[in-house]
């Protein structure tokens, strides 16, 4: 075998290889740096807490019948199909098992403080009990509260009656409460669907979420479906479809766009078929091997990276528009001649524009950080893809065409006179000065640019909370512990901390997992005191008889004595075991590598965040607040510290590179001042737009820094190669510019209609970016290398 | 107070109303024929009603019922004094647009607002309780389907279900007891789901008594806890 025909087949090993390892990944917290505590808090949550995962079913009717006849129906619709979910739960799952409620109460008493479980012994004890159940039938006799009534006829110990119940969502779902399932009027209710397999795959949960909406369809059709109700679909399962097939359209628009409009372009000024056919091909080609290439280096790309496709195709264009236009505007015939015309200005623009795009792995985002990557590998695989492949290629069929190069294109503008570009500058930088002192773009902290611009998983989301009672995001907390002690010292700290600031604003409201978190201690002192009375069942029992109960009215208490006489033989400290507390422990509790993990929230108060974080003092370890309202603020600050760094690390890089490729530093320095200049142009515009700096966008600067400098090497190159003249600096260059800024704004431009905010407003800023570098090299920048000659401009 | 069975709380807690407004539309229950639309007519001129009564619960929980004394006072169109035991163990009264729940000897005060989020059910007792009051069948069987009038002689039993499925779902049949010849309200009966009955048996009852405005008021002692317990 020749070597050259192994490198090929090395080459196609690789790519296949590549296409094999390449995985897509729709989470948009692989994204955000773990380094900080509320993306970690995000992830640890994802990881071990089963609402994480579950799909929740909004169910809106006009009356609390109809929307519990819905829910109902939808729970018995989608729980034949074991082979899409696991568990479907539309109301407290201990309703349907008496004996997990019974379980449920047993462990709560467990929990309780000795002087309350020893007032339960003494109320229970031989010599009280008769008098116990003469009050309890007093009670049940005079009565008007519906709930005590209904209470004390199925529960007349008492023993439903916890003196621990705080008012959080768990633990009245424990204590039976409703307000986790349905709203306060009824016509608002949430089922809980829990997938079969997991959803991480790319397009998994879409098409997971496809085969659910289907059996509610088929339920809806039922004629027993109530009229005029509404489904909604949130949780993650509908935030990861949402964000799969959000960014799958955004591929096909973005890329099958952006290569239709380069191609448009390209004929606009060319008029040929045969090296626009090339073109098409040799990025299709560019972008094969940069996705092999990423597969291998780095596996699974998340779908906002995978954005890089269309900033790729805008870059790689520019070097097959620069080759052409230079065979074209030359005369030249030969591809050896083009490239050795051209080759050092291309190598020197795709090293810079790589450089900068690798270093974004500096920015402190991952996700930006890998889109980076894949532009750098992309860019380097452009120069060597347009130069020996498409360069040949085209001009071979420019041969074959037989028609003279460049003929029918259009006319560019004329390049203004020195003074004309003198006076702009000035003008501009008046105006500029004007604009920027009277309002700076401000910064957004928000999450906003991270989320879809239109979701109705989150429109659902924010209608749970508004209409269970909870209206605001709460701030999620975790805690962590070696041991369940740990975890419940650090919880009870945790809460006397909160009640502190609580009492600054009584606006703030805790949902903390106290009441059900095992207290070892009090297990221990009351598991004795509780297996005893659990053996004195039978007593009790006929004395519920004597004082003339029936036996439905002990069955609970029944229940209730055998678990605590069974506890004995269980190691402390104890967790429930019954299917419906595991449903309800999971939502609070988890079993980690390191220990264990307390899931609370709570919700802000008049204070704000600010207060949220006061809550923590020193000495209480373990405790991450959490919450996509605090990762806006706490990305930003990790960006914002990055940035000055970024931006530069990459002046430097830029600067070498260009001294490299100037071989003067005056030149590096004109060529740093106009992509300065060009900057403030956009900053000014981005003000008169009322545009604002975010979390995406602000990784524009890098990015247009790398992109824009192309731009000055290729019009400083070639205004040396044609002794200063600028026609003919724009007769070739300069016409390879206009296209190229024309399909890197087209490229850029694609991203504006993301349905990704962060991703729609980077596009947007770089499209006006680069053609603030492209004026600005094109119309300035030579006026300020070059003073006007008799014929063509001199250095100044 | 930590209910465990929700479901069978919020059920008895709308019993509990619709015994309510059973005590009031029982006075003014009818049925199809000239017995229930004379009975109507009857309650058009009634203005105020008192009586003494017994009330037997029979619940799931006891295999004999409970007998209890009170008294029942009531005023059109939408005010009542309950109470329950002698001397009062248990006070209910509308005052203004809530509803008092009052537990003398616990010291202790239950408030249930009849505006506002979360009071939909007792409003919709409520005005279940005020069509009671309505003079005419068109009002009443809005709120209750008759389903059929027994017993002869002193005593002649109206059966009414609820038309609504919230009611029905906790209360599945009232059953009122009537003097056919002075339509005086003998007794009352109310059925629950789950299989528990309330009957009062009333005496000494008074058409258009004076009853002074001040009972249909209570003024909260210092030393009473107040409560509002949540929404059903």
């Amino acid at each position: 075998m020749k070597p050259v025909r192994r490198w090929w087949w090395l080459l196609a090993i690789l790519v296949v290889l590549g296409l094999w390892r390449l995985r897509f990944d729709a989470d948009v917290l692989n994204l955000l740096p773990a380094e900080i505590p509320a993306v970690r808090g995000l992830q640890l949550h994802r990881e071990f807490f089963a609402n994480d995962r579950e799909l929740l079913l909004t169910v809106e009717a006009t009356s609390s019948e109809a929307a519990q006849t819905a829910a109902r129906m939808l729970a018995e619709s989608l729980r034949p199909a074991t082979n899409l979910v696991a568990d479907v739960v539309w109301q407290p799952p201990w309703l349907d098992h008496a004996e997990d409620t019974a379980e449920i109460i047993a462990w709560l008493w467990l929990n309780q403080t000795p002087e309350a479980v020893d007032d339960l012994a003494a109320r229970l004890s031989p010599t009280n009990l008769a008098q116990t159940l003469a009050s309890v039938r007093e009670q049940l006799a005079t009565s008007f509260s519906p709930l005590e009534l209904a209470r004390l006829s199925y529960d007349p110990l008492g023993l439903s009656d916890l003196p621990d119940t705080l008012g959080n969502p768990v633990s009245a779902a424990a204590s039976g409460g409703n307000r986790m399932f349905a709203s306060g009027d009824g016509r608002f209710r949430v089922v809980f669907v829990s997938p079969r397999e997991g959803l991480a795959g790319f397009g998994s949960a879409g098409e997971w979420l496809r085969a659910v909406t289907a059996r509610v369809r088929r339920c809806e059709a039922d004629p027993a479906w109530p009229g005029a109700t509404q489904i909604r679909y949130t949780g993650k399962p509908a935030f990861l479809a949402e964000a799969a097939e959000g960014m799958a359209r955004d591929m096909r628009t973005s890329m099958l766009g952006t290569l239709g409009l380069i191609a448009l372009l390209f004929w606009l000024a060319h008029r040929r078929w045969g090296p626009l056919l090339w073109l098409v091909v040799m990025l299709q080609l560019v972008l094969l091997l940069t996705a092999a290439l990423g597969g291998l280096v780095l596996g699974t790309i998340n779908l906002v990276s995978f954005s890089f496709a269309a900033i790729l195709m805008g870059l790689s264009v520019d070097y097959a528009l620069v080759l052409y236009q230079e065979a074209v505007s030359s005369g030249t015939r030969t591809a050896r001649e083009v490239r050795r015309a051209t080759a050092r200005a291309i190598w020197g623009s795709a090293i810079t524009t790589s450089v900068a795009f690798a270093l974004l792995n500096l920015g402190g985002l991952p996700g930006l950080g890998q889109l980076g990557s894949l532009v750098a590998m992309g860019v380097l695989v452009a120069a060597v893809v347009m130069l020996h492949g498409f360069l040949p290629l085209a001009l071979r069929n420019l041969s074959s065409d037989g028609g003279g190069p460049g003929r029918r294109t259009p006319r560019l503008p004329g390049p203004p006179s020195n003074t004309l570009a003198w006076g702009g500058t000035v003008v501009l930088l008046v105006f500029g000065t004007f604009v920027l002192s009277g309002a700076f773009p401000p910064v957004d902290d928000s999450t906003q640019p991270l989320s879809p611009r239109h979701s109705p998983a989150e429109a659902a989301a924010r209608q749970i909370g508004n209409r269970l009672g909870q209206p605001g995001e709460p701030v999620w907390v975790l805690v962590s512990g070696a041991n369940p002690g740990e975890v419940r010292r650090r919880l009870e700290q945790l809460q006397v901390a909160i009640d502190a600031v609580r009492g600054e604003d009584p606006g703030m409201s805790t949902e903390l997992p106290l009441p059900l978190w095992p207290a070892p201690s009090n297990q221990a002192a009351n598991l004795p005191v509780l297996a005893r009375l659990g053996g004195q069942g039978p007593g009790v029992a006929t004395a519920l008889a004597e004082a003339g109960f029936t036996t439905e009215a002990g069955a609970l208490m029944q229940r209730v004595f055998g678990t605590w006489q069974a506890l004995r033989q269980d190691r402390l400290p104890l967790w429930p075991a019954g299917d419906s507390s595991r449903w309800l422990v999971e939502r609070f509790a988890a079993r980690t590598p390191e220990g264990w993990l307390a899931f609370g929230a709570v919700h802000p108060g008049t204070s704000g965040l600010e207060a949220i974080a006061r809550t923590v003092p020193e000495g209480i370890e373990g405790v991450t607040f959490c919450g996509w309202q605090l990762l806006g603020e706490a990305l930003l600050a990790h960006v914002e510290a990055r940035t000055g760094w970024l931006v530069s690390g990459m002046l430097v890089a830029l600067a070498l590179g260009l001294r490299l490729t100037y071989g003067r530093w005056r030149d590096v320095g004109m060529s740093l001042l106009a992509v300065t200049f060009a900057l403030g142009l956009l900053l000014v515009i981005m003000s008169l737009l009322d545009w604002s700096w975010n979390l995406m966008n602000l990784t524009a600067l890098p990015l247009l820094l790398g992109a824009g400098i192309d731009y000055s090497i290729h019009v400083q190159l070639s205004l040396r190669r044609h002794g200063g003249d600028v026609g003919e600096m724009r007769r070739g260059t300069g016409r390879a510019l206009w296209l190229c800024a024309g399909t890197t704004l087209v490229a850029f431009g694609s991203l504006g209609t993301s349905s990704n905010a962060g991703l729609a407003s980077l596009g947007r800023v770089c499209a006006v970016g680069i053609v603030c570098m492209l004026l600005t090299k094109l119309y300035l920048l030579p006026a300020w290398l070059y003073r006007p000659p008799r014929n063509g401009l001199q250095p100044d | 107070m930590n209910p465990l069975l929700p479901n069978l709380a919020a059920g008895s807690r709308n019993a509990l109303l619709l015994l309510f407004v059973f005590l009031t539309t029982s006075l003014r229950a009818g049925d199809p024929d000239a017995f229930v639309d004379g009975w109507l007519a009857a309650q058009r001129s009634l203005k105020t009603w008192s009586a003494d009564f017994i009330q037997t619960r029979s619940l799931k929980a006891l295999k004999e019922p409970l007998k209890t004394p009170g008294r029942l006072w009531f005023a059109a169109p939408d005010r009542f004094r309950w109470e329950l035991g002698v001397p009062a163990q248990t006070i209910a009264l509308r005052d203004g647009n809530e509803l008092l729940v009052v537990y003398p000897r616990l010291r202790r005060v239950e408030r249930y607002p009849l505006s506002g989020n979360g009071a939909e059910a007792w409003r919709g007792a409520l005005a279940l309780l005020d069509a009671g009051f309505a003079t005419n069948r068109a009002a009443l069987e809005s709120r209750f389907q008759i389903v059929s009038q027994d017993g002869a002689g002193e005593s002649r039993g109206l059966v009414l279900e609820p038309r609504a499925a919230s009611a029905r779902r906790f209360m599945t049949q009232v059953r009122l007891e009537i003097d056919p010849k002075t339509h005086a309200m003998l007794a009352n009966e109310m059925r629950f789901a789950d299989g528990s009955a309330l009957r009062n048996d009333f005496t000494n009852a008074v058409v258009n008594p004076a009853i002074p405005d001040p009972l249909f008021h209570f003024d909260i002692p210092d030393g009473f806890k107040v409560v509002e317990p949540a929404a059903p």
